[in-house]
């Protein structure tokens, strides 16, 4: 089993279509990735600051 | 399962540990059959564009499964009113729309050095780019009517109408003339393609299919987290 990445003339067709598909599923990882992690720390922050007063609070005399 | 799926907190507790697992296997699937992609030997007729045997047509069936599972989403978030139903349809949008996009831009990149032209107004051609533009569509309402609910229950009817252009791609090449060749592989009869390249075929098309899940997942879960941010947000504005 030997890999043969020559694609002769059609090098340009091939490697075109595998090279933008590469890019377009990279983004699209990085970017679900990214969106995730931003809302969960948002969701993280904003429970957070709803929880402080009521801590505060308790700890008031 | 539909329990599953109809309790936010649940499915966030499920999907913490499937995702990486569907993201592990569309990993292994991919790379194990784009290397054999790389390995089998050239078509007779097409020479090294067979390649793109192994990406084209599995980017083709992952945008329309991508469409089918916004449509399904899209019913369940009409029909029941479900919030969960309503984040995975509009978190299936735009990996939709990314494979649609790549799946016409393979298809012209196969189409130049085989029909000699990269593009033709025909019956399978057109019915791809009628999907890719329904996605834009249903993203382009959503962001257009800021009342959330307005803009899912909006967009939920955009996306259940759509899903009619899915059987129209399908039998595209059945009923019109068309460039496109019909289809190579059936379920039922006997198939077009040699042997050897079935393996390859069938593996790289699980893996997209799975790489599509595993960003489905992801973003379903991104967009649970929006929405319990925007309603913590609602929630603090209102005690200030």
């Amino acid at each position: 089993m030997a890999f043969d990445f020559d694609t002769g003339k059609y090098a340009f067709y091939v490697w075109g279509a595998y090279g933008i598909t590469a890019v377009v599923v990279g983004w699209m990882i990085a970017a679900s990735l990214m969106s995730a992690a931003k809302w969960k720390r948002e969701a993280a922050r904003l429970q957070a600051e709803k929880d402080a007063p009521k801590q505060a609070s308790k700890t008031q005399p | 399962m539909i329990q599953l799926l109809a309790n936010p907190q649940r499915f966030m507790d499920f999907s913490r540990w499937f995702t990486p697992i569907v993201a592990v296997i569309a990993a292994g699937l991919l790379i194990s059959g784009t290397a054999i992609a790389f390995t089998v030997p050239e078509d007779y007729q097409q020479g090294d564009t067979v390649r793109l045997l192994f990406l084209h047509p599995q980017l083709a069936t992952t945008g329309m499964f991508a469409y089918g599972c916004l449509a399904v989403s899209a019913f369940f978030g009409f029909v029941f009113r479900h919030s969960l139903a309503d984040a995975a349809a509009r978190a299936a949008a735009p990996i939709g729309a990314a494979f649609t996009f790549l799946f016409l831009v393979t298809g012209s990149l196969w189409g130049k050095p085989m029909w000699g032209t990269w593009w033709e107004w025909d019956g399978r051609l057109t019915s791809a780019l009628v999907l890719f533009l329904i996605f834009l569509a249903y993203m382009a309402l959503q962001a257009s009517i800021d009342d959330e609910a307005k803009a899912a229950r909006a967009s939920n009817i955009l996306a259940m109408v759509g899903a009619i252009n899915l059987p129209i791609i399908k039998f595209s090449v059945d009923w019109w003339n068309t460039l496109h060749q019909r289809a190579s592989i059936s379920l039922t009869g006997e198939s077009g393609l040699a042997d050897v390249y079935l393996l390859p075929f069938f593996l790289t098309m699980a893996g997209y299919v799975a790489l599509f899940g595993a960003l489905w997942l992801v973003r379903i879960r991104a967009e649970v987290w929006r929405r319990k941010a925007g309603a913590l947000q609602v929630q603090l504005a209102g005690k200030a």
